[in-house]
């Protein structure tokens, strides 16, 4: 293999990822299968880390063939495998494109103090319960946000004008997609760090892999003393500069003839340029590396806030109660209800198992929200407080959780929603219900309604004898598993008459029983 | 001579057609019955598509209702994500069945949904409807985008208008095909309460008094045919049911033109008085049809 073909190599495995973690969050129809969508974020860092904290075995062991990776062969994890990294390869590509001239780069100061400080403080925070710094800047879960927030109803949008195309047409094959979306609020996030990206890949190609990645900054500790590295070989090298000119990591000293490996972010675009083939990439035994290690203190409190972020987990709990809301719709019962819908806790997906445990090991990436088929899950603003920001939760105004769903579960790379068998699911209690009789139709304008009780799969929610002939419901939350079902489908505005209010520690509900039938068997028709 | 011979021949020829008047229908001397001659066919003991076809010769075959290059869409009840076994959906192999009887019948096109209250690809799915009748070759639609549905005025008395979804306004043929099972607010749902699954906005119907906006709705769309499958009814905790202890195997089937008629009788089946029922006391004292089962011509068939 000539050296010149590892950026080839590079750019193929780098769009392979790409187009397959793209394919995971935009799988809109839901039909990848679990285990696929497995194997194609197995070696994602940050899910894979806190997974393995979590539950330590092979299916959440990525991030350890990723540190050996790099302690081998540098860091080819972002340049090949991180689905941000190869989004930013994309936007030079395509500012290369855009001016008259070739885009050049050139040697920059590694900002120590500014990487380092990020990696330490992210580390600590992490430490100590809160997970809100980590999610600001894992690149996974931006590329997840990116995807899931702004590129999701552009795909959608584009769906259904298709949808209306073929419908002309009169085929039905495709069919036209739904999207719930979340505030408005929420989508300011992705579309700032898009932003930003697009901002700093114009002018300074990987800038945010050197500075504010902490999985770049990690990584940078192991790979400066990597087994393979890239260095320059002064005998052959005439200084045309040619390499510095491509470096994306601005990390070619030409002065001191260098190469910052711990920047290196392994795009192998120096060797590609390279007409003496001066610049290679060898093993660290034939030419030993002259440079200094500015960054040796630092290193070191890395590397112990490393460990203990291994050792210690405590818990904090942190979820404030949040305002209740009235629904924003104009109201179509003839009497407006009155009483309104106070929750104390949002609704935690079925597999969070604790509000504590979500906030724990989620980082927002926003692939359930992405994957949900019914629209239910949404980010929360402030609802699970500053450090739930943008993570899940029920929101029975967009759906409602399908009582044979289980797929947040299945899919979650951090595991901060896990897997539940069905069979489990349909007993996992994520909120009580509450019914206020002073809102409900059947007691404001003496009429049937009965919709919040042929929704619920449990049957908790039934209807029983009211005034005359009328029916009203009744609850008996011990069936309840709190899918939202019947608060989505009642009728009553703008304050419902039943609601789910989340729990912050999930329960196991009773299983269902119907009571035995008396069946008198027909000899004929009874008419 | 010829005034009084002509005065004669008249009344003579008026008294023999006076006369024959008084005979009955004579259409019943014939061996092919007309769809007018029964207005409820009621078959049991057999599988639902047995059951229909024995049920769907006595009223003169398929052809009676479909003729050849038209568009039929047949709506079933799709609302419950659950197995066939729960009864919570139409039986997957009548709906089969009807697809290819209207085939058969010369159909140019057969689409069949619902409005789904669960999610729809995953209810399609598993109840089997969208295997089955993919196999019979018709096409699954899909009903749950509000695109899909037009406003139309129903002019009811609390019903005032809906929208409509747009292969019940544009096809030739309309056959409803409900599954008879308890429900917790309208005692049972048959034909008549099927008719919400071809409507947009159900919550405005649960808000302002159901029973009447279902009779409102049913004095407005009249399917041209009724197919209530009975052949496993869930008798309590409808319509999604919660077990299979919930179901009872009664393999009956009744089909009719009338929904008056088919819920009538079903809630008979069921085992509940109709009058007790209010949107089946409302509709038939609004005209929409007649559930006067005594005057009305009844085949039973037992196979």
């Amino acid at each position: 293999m000539k050296q010149s073909h590892l950026k080839l190599i590079r750019v193929g495995v780098s769009l392979l990822f790409l187009l397959c973690t793209s394919a995971v969050f935009m799988d809109l129809l839901g039909k990848l299968p679990a285990p696929l969508i497995d194997s194609i974020l197995y070696l994602q860092f940050i899910p894979s880390l806190i997974h393995y904290i979590q539950s330590a075995a092979w299916v959440s062991s990525g991030f350890i063939i990723i540190l050996i990776l790099t302690m081998l062969f540098g860091r080819l994890f972002c340049s090949c495998i991180c689905p941000l990294g190869a989004l930013q390869d994309t936007f030079i590509r395509f500012f290369r494109h855009l001016t008259p001239y070739q885009r050049k780069f050139s040697y920059q100061q590694p900002l120590n103090l500014l990487r380092f400080g990020v990696l330490t403080i992210t580390m600590i925070s992490s430490i100590t319960g809160s997970l809100l710094l980590l999610s600001l800047l894992d690149p996974f879960s931006h590329f997840g946000r990116i995807m899931s927030d702004l590129i999701r109803p552009i795909v959608v949008a584009a769906n259904n004008i298709l949808v209306m195309v073929f419908h002309w047409a009169g085929i039905y094959a495709l069919y036209p997609l739904g999207y719930k979306a979340p505030a408005a609020l929420s989508l300011l996030l992705p579309l700032f760090i898009l932003i930003l990206l697009l901002c700093f890949t114009a002018e300074r190609g990987r800038l945010f892999c050197n500075t504010f990645c902490p999985v770049g900054t990690l990584l940078s500790l192991l790979s400066h003393r990597s087994l393979f590295k890239i260095s320059i070989n002064n005998s052959i090298c005439t200084r045309c500069g040619k390499c510095a000119l491509q470096c994306k990591a601005g990390c070619i000293n030409l002065k001191e003839s260098t190469v910052d490996f711990s920047r290196c972010i392994s795009c192998f675009n120096c060797i590609r340029s390279c007409p003496e083939a001066a610049i290679r990439y060898n093993s660290s035994f034939k030419k030993r590396d002259a440079g200094n290690h500015p960054h040796k203190q630092q290193r070191r409190a890395v590397l112990t806030s490393l460990i203990c972020f291994f050792l210690f987990r405590p818990h904090l709990g942190n979820s404030q109660p949040p305002t209740p809301e009235a629904q924003k719709v104009p109201v179509r019962n003839r009497i407006p209800s009155t009483v309104v819908n106070e929750k104390n806790y949002p609704v935690a997906p079925p597999g969070a198992r604790t509000i504590n445990h979500l906030l724990s090991n989620c980082t927002a990436c926003h692939l359930c929200i992405s994957t949900c088929p019914t629209g239910v899950l949404q980010p929360a603003l402030g609802k699970y407080g500053p450090n739930g920001f943008l993570r899940p939760h029920l929101d029975a105004v967009s759906g409602f959780c399908n009582f044979d769903c289980t797929r947040c579960g299945d899919i979650c790379p951090t595991g901060a929603i896990q897997r539940l068998p069905i069979k489990r699911k349909k007993r996992t209690q994520i909120g009580k219900t509450l019914f206020i009789k002073k809102n409900c139709v059947v007691e404001t304008d003496k009429k049937d309604c009965g919709a919040c009780a042929e929704h619920c799969p449990t049957k908790a929610v039934r209807m029983v004898p009211f005034e005359g002939k009328l029916k009203i419901p009744e609850l008996d939350n011990k069936y309840c598993v709190g899918c939202g079902a019947c608060e989505h489908i009642c009728p009553v505005r703008p304050h419902k008459a039943i609601f789910v209010d989340g729990l912050p520690v999930h329960r196991i509900s009773e299983a269902p029983v119907s009571k035995p039938l008396t069946v008198v068997p027909m000899e004929d028709f009874p008419f | 001579m010829k005034r009084r011979q002509f005065l004669k021949t008249s009344a003579r020829a008026s008294l023999m057609a006076g006369s024959a008047a008084l005979l009955g229908p004579c259409a019943s001397l014939l061996a092919n019955q007309s769809l007018q001659s029964y207005n409820l066919v009621a078959i049991k003991n057999s599988t639902p598509d047995k059951m229909f076809d024995a049920g769907i010769k006595s009223l003169g075959g398929m052809q009676s209702f479909v003729k050849k290059g038209q568009t039929v869409v047949v709506k079933p009840n799709i609302a419950w994500d659950v197995n066939p076994e729960l009864a919570a959906n139409t039986h997957p192999l009548l709906v089969q069945r009807i697809v290819e009887h209207c085939f058969e019948a010369g159909a140019k096109k057969v689409y069949v949904f619902d409005h789904t209250c669960d999610q729809w690809r995953n209810t399609y799915k598993k109840s089997g409807i969208e295997k089955a009748v993919k196999h019979a070759g018709g096409t699954m639609a899909p009903g749950n985008n509000e695109k899909y549905f037009h406003p139309v005025q129903v002019t009811g008395k609390r019903l005032k208008d809906a929208q409509e979804h747009e292969l019940v306004l544009e096809s030739d043929v309309f056959i409803n095909v409900p599954v008879l099972k308890s429900h917790g607010s309208a005692s049972i749902t048959v034909s008549m309460k099927n008719l919400m699954g071809i409507v947009w906005d159900r919550r405005h119907w649960h808000s302002n008094d159901l029973h009447q906006c279902i009779a409102d709705f049913s004095c407005y769309r009249k399917p041209d045919l009724n197919v209530v499958d009975a052949y496993n009814v869930m008798m309590q905790n409808g319509p999604r049911g919660v077990s299979i202890d919930d179901v009872v195997n009664m393999k009956s089937q009744l089909i009719s033109t009338d929904m008056v008629t088919a819920d009538t009788a079903a809630a008979k089946l069921f085992g509940i008085n109709p009058d007790d029922v209010g949107y089946i006391r409302y509709a038939a004292q609004q005209g929409a049809g007649r559930n006067d089962l005594n005057n009305l011509a009844i085949k039973k068939i037992s196979l």
